[in-house]
């Protein structure tokens, strides 16, 4: 991302632009929960006066830094003038049942998609920051997806995302709902950097496999035999001509590359003793061999074995008079 | 979790089914559509609690070209102890049914359409599993499981659609499992199961993503492939998971052998007997007498009853399976092993 970002002194929900000493701010977005969101989002298109939105779920750090989107669902609302209602109900239940699968996780905020900051934010980030199930006493975050261009053309959607904490003395009284503009805090809104995640390399893998064969493409076909081998193999044969290349133009020039050159010469010219005992590595891997052939073996006696029982069971069963 | 199922009575069980439902309508619709979404969230989930065991319900709809698009995906919310534990329990079906009422408040019309569950190789063909897809095939032609091998878990994505075929179902509703029943039907241990494709679909807005998105550099864990001891950890539990399939099926096995022997003794007694009945009645006739009946021994001697193939099918099924996966292990292994070994003994010299 090239926005640069000033981090300022993080307000929270109780204590308001409190002069606490935190460090910077960051936001993991899982991968799968971003595809969510980006499927909810394009609904905005089919009715123009219409707004989405969507309770975000994860997990914050201890310290309330470190933000993990998780998961995304949709929360219906309705917009009339300077007012919205959100189905509560909705959220409450889509959120408490999937606190049931996951306990550890909990509503960081909101997202939605529109080019300003207007009235309209500001009642839905007070919903998500007020209340039991809602982000409360958390400052509420706020995802905003970013695919439009001016002239209403679709492009590469971006997400800029924010923390939301309430400024100035909150509103006296008793509250008796968000559509009632006297009620609501008011918000600063202080951008904070976000970065897309895969929680473990399984999901890196099919992520990638998604992102190499998406061009131009509606439908991926999942191949039952989906061997990276010969895909990881060109990875690395594309990682070391990408490095010789370096070195050849940039190397011999220059003592700036001298740590690289070192490191790569140690990791090469340095080399566990086996190695260098020509006999008897090829004993340890004729050894290994014949162990993995011999697991084979039986392998495939077992599973004849079990064929030929259900052939022998059948003729048997079927020869019988009585 | 791997262990083998329970051999308790499944028979009382599927005879139970039986009787509530005895209707099967073939699928209609012939491949399964995944939203990027759902595939990435079924993997995040199965694979971060691994090894525990996840299973899930599936959400969507049947489009007019014979496919169901899948575009939600929700875990039950605790782990399974044996693959498909939660397919006929109470509570996963009480969840299940407040996800559908809280989406269609959404508008989404999306209805159940099977379930997905992960698992180690052939391990996921246990009688709970088998039992609940039963049933859900009978109450909808169109459904399926989705099995997740984690054998391959941080190397590749194994994910299979599979529904119970015509000739198991078939077999299952007549729920007495002798050979004859297996021969009629066409059953064997081999297809039991049909494989369905399975489509990725990235909706524009995800597809303009990715397209956009730079590379990412590759860590050093993501050619774990490429490691030539990589498969150890996963081939032992493979041998393991191996072992105790074969166990319960010699234990079944058992069984079926005694059952053979006591038919071959009942047998031979009924021949002896038919032997001294005929010399008996050749006596008779010689003396003018009236012949006496062939057929009685039929009221003298019963036959022992063949035990159910059930067991044994299902058994041999999962090793089946196994057996390819610890096959296929081996395989990249060697090929591994010898350019290694290629290479730096090429090297040395």
């Amino acid at each position: 991302m090239s926005d640069s970002f000033m981090h300022l002194v993080r307000p929270n929900v109780s204590a308001p632009a409190a002069g606490s000493a935190n460090g910077p701010a960051n936001i993991k977005i899982h991968a799968p929960a971003l595809f969510q969101i980006l499927e909810i989002i394009p609904k905005q298109a089919l009715d123009s006066n219409k707004r989405i939105i969507g309770t975000l779920l994860g997990i914050r750090s201890e310290d309330g830094l470190e933000f993990e989107i998780r998961d995304a669902f949709m929360v219906p609302c309705d917009e009339t003038g300077d007012s919205i209602s959100i189905e509560d109900q909705t959220h409450k239940s889509l959120y408490q049942l999937y606190k049931k699968a996951h306990p550890k996780e909990s509503v960081l905020g909101w997202f939605g998609s529109s080019d300003v900051l207007d009235g309209t934010t500001l009642l839905i980030h007070d919903f998500y920051s007020k209340g039991s199930d809602r982000a409360f006493p958390h400052p509420a975050i706020y995802l905003n997806v970013d695919y439009l261009t001016k002239n209403n053309e679709i492009t590469a959607p971006k997400f800029n995302t924010y923390i939301g904490a309430a400024v100035g003395k909150g509103p006296s009284g008793v509250q008796v709902g968000w559509k009632a503009p006297n009620t609501t805090n008011s918000y600063i809104f202080t951008p904070i950097p976000n970065q897309v995640i895969n929680s473990t390399v399984t999901e890196k893998i099919s992520f990638n496999m998604l992102k190499n064969q998406s061009i131009n493409k509606n439908a991926i076909t999942l191949s039952s035999d989906m061997s990276y081998l010969s895909d990881q193999l060109d990875a690395v044969t594309a990682n070391i001509d990408n490095l010789l290349q370096y070195i050849d133009a940039n190397a011999g020039s220059s003592d700036k590359d001298l740590d690289l050159l070192r490191l790569l010469s140690n990791n090469l010219l340095s080399k566990p003793q086996i190695l260098t005992d020509l006999d008897k590595l090829e004993t340890h891997f004729r050894d290994h061999n014949q162990d993995v052939i011999m697991i084979e073996y039986l392998t495939k006696a077992v599973k004849e074995q079990i064929e030929l029982s259900a052939r022998l069971t059948a003729s048997a069963e079927a020869d019988k008079k009585y | 979790m791997s262990g083998p199922f329970p051999e308790t009575n499944n028979k009382s069980l599927h005879q139970h089914h039986t009787n509530i439902l005895s209707k099967y309508t073939p699928p209609t619709a012939t491949t399964i559509t995944v939203q990027s979404s759902v595939l990435l969230s079924i993997i995040r989930h199965t694979s971060e609690n691994y090894p525990s065991l996840f299973s899930g319900s599936l959400l969507g709809f049947e489009d007019d070209e014979g496919s169901i698009d899948i575009t939600h995906a929700y875990p039950f919310p605790y782990p399974d102890q044996y693959e498909g534990g939660s397919f006929k329990s109470r509570s996963g079906a009480k969840y299940q049914q407040e996800i559908l009422d809280s989406l269609s408040s959404l508008g989404y019309g999306v209805e159940f359409q099977g379930w997905f569950q992960s698992t180690i190789s052939g391990n996921f063909v246990t009688s709970q599993l088998v039992d609940g897809l039963v049933q859900q095939q009978l109450t909808n032609k169109n459904a399926f499981i989705i099995v997740h091998n984690m054998s391959s878990i941080g190397k590749e994505v194994d994910l299979r659609a599979l529904r119970l075929s015509e000739s198991f179902i078939t077999t299952y509703l007549d729920g007495k499992w002798k050979s004859r029943d297996l021969e009629n039907h066409k059953l064997s241990y081999l297809n039991i199961f049909d494989d369905i494709p399975i489509n990725i679909r990235n909706q524009n807005l995800v597809n303009l993503y990715l397209a956009n998105v730079e590379n990412q550099p590759r860590s050093e864990n993501e050619f774990d492939t490429l490691n030539l001891s990589s498969n150890q950890n996963v081939t032992a539990q493979l041998l393991e998971s191996l072992y105790s399939q074969v166990d319960s099926y010699n234990y079944d096995q058992n069984n079926f052998n005694y059952y053979q022997r006591q038919h071959q003794k009942e047998q031979s007694k009924i021949t002896q007997w038919k032997q001294q009945r005929k010399l008996e009645n050749l006596e008779r006739a010689k003396r003018g007498e009236k012949e006496l009946d062939t057929e009685e021994w039929k009221s003298i001697f019963r036959l022992p009853n063949e035990p159910s193939r059930y067991n044994n099918m299902l058994h041999s099924h999962a090793i089946d399976v196994l057996a390819d996966d610890i096959l296929k292990k081996c395989d990249e292994e060697l090929t591994k092993s010898f350019a290694i070994e290629r290479k730096l003994t090429a090297n040395a010299n």
